[in-house]
């Protein structure tokens, strides 16, 4: 698959979760172009292009970030951190999945420019009401990257 | 009549009168400077005597006067003398006796003082050598008091000070003031044995006949250091121990923090997945589901939402207790309203009248007062939903000084002898069929006027209506 076809990372430790999101991205039709990463090590890794996604060309970046809190080996708050404060990543939307009133409460407080949030389960209202909130519909109607 | 014949032995007496008047006042003058006054008139009357006594008998030889004669003057003259010297006696010498032993009182009333004092007292001369000690200095010091007597003042100090000390002590002979205990530094003595002792100081000048004296009482201070340095000792080891038990209270909020966010997280995923496939079965597999096990997922769906529900509320009570209170200037009234705004869904094709009454601001948190009407009013929604017409009255009135606010319902209320129960943690009145809810909205309103120094109560009747009281502390309600 192309790179460049990635439009959705879906950052998700649990399977469940990970299931759960899918069914609602593919029952909509946006399943097409995503690329789910089971920590944040890989995340930080997709996203800036190193160790096992190398070969990515950074330049195809998602075109937004769907992002779990807690994760292992390296959590969410500085997955989200690192893709900010880098001036090539830092315009990528990022829509946090919360757990939770008392996560999103966390977030709040590290103000670290996150974009949107989803508290979890992903049901389509919330995932299209986070996307109209982004002004992402290009995302939706899957057009070529214009960045 | 002696004299008669010749006016010369009356001249010679007359001036030899005059010169032993003179005489007298002299010598008065040099040696009994205190008790001239008294002495004055008999010296002279004395002297005078005497002198008369000479003239007279140089006046009646020079006359050839009978011996005979001459005697009896002389014994008049002697007899007169006599008399005087009685006088004098009387006079002066009794008072003299009496001054003495009055100052003999006095210096005993004054060692007395000086022995009684519970503090060491020297008294050292202009030169800085001792000149009296009590008894209270040579127990103090070490010193008999033979020892001490003459000697500079300065052995009384520790080495590193004498040399300081006698210009200290030249300075103040200067300018000699009263200096009170505690005022001047804290000082060190020095024992005969060569130990040191902390002591204070009080100094007062006394100027005598023989010059200037300076009394200094000297207290020895070591029990009051040593005390002083136990409540220092003390009172660093409470600091210590405060320290400790807020780091170890930070510890503990920092794991209940960790135990909230990791019971938000987990917890609710095991939910999540039951509540989110139980929907994707009813969604897109209903048709090959009997009706029956679709209503058995239909609970499955429902008891984990409403687990979800109750995880939410709990967290959301203890997430009260952790976070600052943000007070300010806030309008009730306006957050009842926007409140109601809020709650629309809950109001959508049912009758309702609601009054807002005037309600005056107050200092509160907003977000919290807006939690605390959001539970009273949605528990104000739910339980008249069986009403045709329901009304919900919000107001306030003033109890004693205090603003009172109010929520109102005509909703089916509860019986009063539950309501001990009703601000509790997960406690219901009613069946969760007939009303939803956890059992938390009443804790978490209780929660939040308690953190603003208020109270919460509530009276009702059964199926005619309930009545929600709350104020937001005393003080700084009004205005």
């Amino acid at each position: 698959m192309a790179d460049n076809y990635v439009e959705i990372l879906l950052v998700e430790d649990n399977p469940n979760d990970v299931e759960l999101a899918l069914h609602a991205l593919k029952r909509n039709n946006l399943a097409n172009h995503i690329h789910v990463v089971r920590d944040g090590a890989e995340a930080l890794d997709f996203i800036f292009c190193t160790g096992a996604y190398a070969h990515r060309n950074l330049a195809n970046s998602p075109k937004v970030i769907l992002l779990d809190l807690k994760l292992p080996k390296v959590d969410g708050l500085e997955v989200l951190r690192q893709v900010k404060g880098d001036p090539r990543t830092q315009a990528i939307p990022v829509v946090v999945l919360t757990s939770s009133r008392e996560e999103l409460d966390i977030v709040e407080s590290y103000q670290l420019g996150v974009n949107s949030y989803i508290v979890k389960p992903v049901d389509f209202e919330q995932f299209t009401e986070a996307v109209r909130q982004l002004g992402l519909y290009w995302v939706l109607l899957n057009q070529p990257p214009s960045l | 009549m002696i004299y008669v014949e010749s006016p010369i032995p009356l001249v010679v007496s007359s001036l030899s009168l005059l010169v032993a008047l003179a005489a007298v006042a002299f010598w008065g003058r040099l040696v009994l400077r205190r008790e001239r006054r008294r002495l004055f008139p008999l010296a002279i009357f004395f002297t005078a005597a005497g002198v008369a006594l000479m003239a007279g008998l140089l006046v009646a030889v020079d006359a050839g006067l009978a011996t005979r004669t001459v005697l009896f003057l002389v014994l008049v003259r002697l007899g007169g003398l006599l008399a005087t010297s009685m006088l004098i006696v009387i006079g002066v010498m009794l008072p003299l006796v009496e001054r003495l032993r009055e100052a003999e009182s006095a210096e005993a009333k004054f060692r007395g003082l000086l022995e009684s004092a519970p503090d060491a007292i020297v008294i050292v001369n202009r030169e800085g050598q001792i000149a009296l000690v009590n008894t209270q200095t040579e127990k103090l010091f070490g010193y008999k008091r033979a020892e001490l007597i003459g000697i500079p003042v300065e052995v009384l100090l520790p080495e590193r000070f004498r040399e300081r000390h006698v210009g200290h002590l030249t300075a103040y002979m200067s300018a000699p003031t009263t200096r009170p205990m505690g005022v001047g530094l804290e000082l060190a003595g020095r024992r005969m044995d060569g130990s040191e002792f902390p002591i204070e100081i009080s100094l007062s000048p006394i100027g005598t006949e023989e010059g200037l004296f300076v009394t200094s009482v000297i207290r020895d201070i070591s029990e009051r250091k040593r005390a002083e340095g136990e409540i220092r000792r003390l009172n660093a080891e409470l600091e210590q121990r405060v320290v400790e038990r807020t780091a170890q209270l930070e510890a503990i909020n920092k794991e209940l923090e960790a135990f909230s966010y990791s019971v938000s997280h987990d917890l609710r995923a095991p939910l999540r997945a039951m509540s989110g496939f139980s929907r994707i079965l009813l969604d897109e597999y209903a048709p090959q589901l009997a009706p029956e096990a679709q209503r058995y997922l239909q609970l499955v769906r429902d008891n984990a939402q409403q687990m979800g529900r109750l995880v939410d509320d709990l967290l959301a009570f203890s997430r009260l207790n952790r976070q600052p209170l943000n007070k300010q200037r806030v309008s009730p009234a306006d957050i009842a309203r926007q409140t109601l705004a809020d709650l629309r869904s809950e109001q959508d094709g049912r009758q309702i009248e609601i009054a807002i009454g005037e309600l005056p601001t107050c200092q509160a948190d907003p977000a919290l007062v807006k939690q605390v009407f959001a539970n009273l009013l949605s528990n104000a929604l739910k339980f008249t939903r069986r009403r045709e017409v329901a009304r919900i009255e919000i107001g306030c009135q003033q109890t004693d000084g205090e603003c009172v606010y109010f929520v109102k319902d005509n909703g089916v209320g509860f019986d009063m002898q539950y309501v001990h129960k009703l601000f509790g943690v997960f406690q219901r009145l009613h069946r969760a069929e007939e009303y939803e809810g956890t059992g938390v909205g009443l804790a978490i309103v209780q929660r939040i006027v308690q953190r603003h120094g208020g109270r919460a109560w509530a009276e009702a009747e059964l199926n005619k209506g309930a009545t929600f009281y709350f104020t937001l502390g005393g003080d700084d309600t009004h205005g």
